[in-house]
């Protein structure tokens, strides 16, 4: 009996979309039919880098491939290290513009192009049939410019990597000097990440005076906000901001600090990694602290006890507060912090931890909300002080240890007797004195336990089981 | 409702066997459920069922008695019936029940038959998925390898 013939496309399509990314080759090989429904339910695909020119016998040209699949609705196209050997080199504004030919662009919500190649404005310009396009993510466009986003009417987040080495160091600028007699129409954008800007690319003022829709903004290895040094058009963006991420931005992360502590009245979470001096936290900490949820700072070496003081008097409402490597802060300033309803915490390499005895213990009382909390890298840390603060800790469902190379089983027990049966979450990864016979009975007695980041030599065959059954989610390789 | 008598309705298979059950063991059916609807008729309806013979449909009838009552149960406890009661059903009676779900609109069978055959297929070679779903190959040795070279690609 030909079962192939009982099930009808229909079924077969729910069928089909039932199986792993891993099964669609052996999939789209057994027969016409079969390939014919894989690529209908095909909404997501994965693409290298084409051939600029594929020989014709070879392989199917990149148009011909998005032809096959209608209802793409997220496409990335995967460049490979070995694309800058390449001769031709690819071209990426011929990527995006048989992209934006092929009938599937009408359709398509996500687009990555981390290419290479640069991609060019006018490429971009003219690729006006991506209407319904949510998110992009392009690296490189030279020269620099966002005009173009008028041609993406849908478009809320948007992400650009430049490249730090430039080499069009000093780009003409693109952008026609009279523009304050344009009139100015908002961009849907809300979400919005740049790396690698720098205070001379002069794109950018057009962007920001845009930008009075933005929910969020992420800065990455930006020696800049474009526009100048001063940058006197960066803050229409920050009114509508919720959230602001500067990750090594060194060079500008006072002046931004300065503008947010001013504008950015909306503001509910902030991160902070590297830069900012005593003064531009303080000043951005007294103005806004009273509306930050989220606060999470790495390595700004100027932040001492009297920023956390300032936090506890603004009337916080923070419900997470994550510390890496903040070593002039000391118990006395987190101290101030007790009765707050912070509900994640870390203090992540933070000399204090180790430094001062029951600290972590009068955290634990203080904080009853605390739901996750995060010890990692305080490589020194004993398991009397741990314990004493993780049997005060009963809503704790996440917990990282990572790295806390003193600790033993004892504080993987203490673990379990208190908050067990709730545990979702446990980083137990580079602790050495903790035992393969530990972690199985973590394992088997943390029935909520939803992922483990532990090495693979200390599953045991019997905790091997347990996370079979439950579907525990193991992670073993640490990048960090 | 004690004491009320519960309301039946007949079921006709497509080989004329008829099988009498409560109304909220067919209505898991939404085809049956908008028959009932559109008919008005409470009592004494006859409901052909088309495509769909009397082993099939006492096997499907058998998961409506279960999720009829799945109120009554853990969620776990209808997960596990569920996984037991897929597994017990061999390769042609769960093309039927998927042929039956699909035509008798019971969303939550034809996913657990989707599931089931998607876990037969899952790691099988394109020879092995066609020997098991009696199917004739009809590329040609060019086109297999041609869609051998577009699936390199990465899906996602």
């Amino acid at each position: 009996m030909p079962m192939d013939s009982l099930l009808c496309d229909e079924l077969l399509q729910e069928i089909i979309q039932r199986l792993p990314p891993s099964s669609s080759s052996s999939v789209s090989l057994v027969s016409k039919r079969w390939l014919s429904i894989l690529r209908r339910t095909t909404t997501s695909l994965s693409l290298p880098v084409p051939n600029p020119n594929p020989s014709p016998s070879s392989s199917p040209s990149f148009s011909s491939i998005l032809s096959h699949y209608p209802f793409l609705s997220s496409l990335t196209i995967e460049s490979n290290p070995d694309d800058v050997f390449r001769d031709p080199p690819p071209s990426a504004d011929s990527i995006l513009l048989t992209i934006a030919q092929s009938g599937c662009a009408p359709r398509l919500t996500h687009l990555r192009l981390p290419l290479i190649a640069s991609i060019s404005p006018s490429a971009l310009l003219f690729s006006s049939s991506f209407t319904h396009l949510t998110a992009l993510h392009l690296s490189c466009i030279l020269p620099l410019c966002f005009r173009w986003l008028t041609s993406f009417p849908s478009l809320k987040s948007l992400s650009v990597i430049q490249p730090t080495n430039n080499p069009f160091e000093d780009s003409d600028s693109p952008d026609s000097p009279d523009e304050d007699s344009e009139l100015v129409v908002p961009l849907p954008l809300e979400t919005l990440s740049l790396t690698g800007i720098r205070a001379s690319d002069s794109g950018l003022s057009w962007l920001w005076r845009r930008c009075s829709n933005l929910r969020k903004l992420q800065l990455r290895f930006c020696d800049g906000t474009g526009d100048g040094p001063s940058s006197p058009s960066f803050p229409h963006c920050l009114p509508g901001l919720q959230s602001l991420e500067l990750r090594i931005c060194r060079r500008i992360a006072n002046r931004v600090l300065l503008r947010a502590a001013d504008h950015c009245t909306s503001l509910t979470s902030f991160t902070l990694y590297d830069g900012a001096n005593r003064l531009a936290l303080h000043h951005f900490i007294t103005r806004r602290g009273a509306g930050l949820h989220s606060l999470d700072l790495r390595l700004p070496l100027d932040l001492d006890d009297n920023h956390i003081l300032a936090i506890a008097a603004s009337h916080n409402n923070l419900t997470t507060l994550r510390l890496k490597s903040c070593c002039l802060v000391t118990g006395d300033g987190l101290r101030s912090l007790a009765g707050a309803a912070i509900e994640e915490l870390a203090l992540v390499n933070c000399d204090v931890v180790e430094r001062e005895p029951g600290l972590l213990s009068f955290l634990g009382q203080s904080m009853p909300m605390l739901r996750s909390v995060d010890l990692s890298y305080n490589d020194m840390v004993a398991d009397k002080e741990v314990i004493a603060m993780l049997i005060s800790c009963r809503a704790l469902t996440d917990i990282r240890l990572r790295g806390c190379e003193r600790l033993t089983d004892a504080s993987v027990f203490a673990m379990i007797k208190s908050f067990g049966t709730r545990l979702e979450f446990v980083d137990l990864a580079r602790c050495p004195g903790i035992t393969i016979e530990a972690i199985e009975i973590l394992v088997s007695s943390a029935c909520k336990l939803r992922e483990i980041h532990v090495e693979e030599n200390k599953v045991s065959v019997a905790s091997q089981s347990f996370i079979w059954q439950r579907g525990i989610q193991v992670v073993s390789s640490f990048l960090d | 409702m004690v004491g009320v008598k519960k309301k039946m309705v007949t079921l006709v298979s497509s080989d004329g066997v008829e099988f009498v059950v409560e109304k909220r063991v067919a209505e898991q059916s939404l085809f049956i459920k908008n028959a009932l609807n559109e008919g008005g008729v409470e009592e004494k309806v006859m409901i052909p069922i088309p495509k769909v013979t009397s082993d099939t449909l006492s096997s499907v009838l058998e998961y409506c008695e279960k999720h009829a009552s799945a109120t009554e149960f853990q969620e776990n406890e209808i997960e596990e019936w569920d996984k037991e009661y897929i597994e017990k059903a061999d390769l042609d009676l769960l093309y039927y029940l998927l042929q039956a779900s699909y035509s008798m609109s019971i969303m939550g069978l034809m996913e657990l038959g989707a599931k089931k055959v998607a876990s037969l297929i899952r790691g099988k070679s394109p020879q092995e998925i066609r020997e098991l779903f009696n199917i004739k190959n009809d590329f040609t040795p060019e086109q297999e390898e041609e869609i051998r070279r577009e699936m390199q690609w990465n899906y996602e």
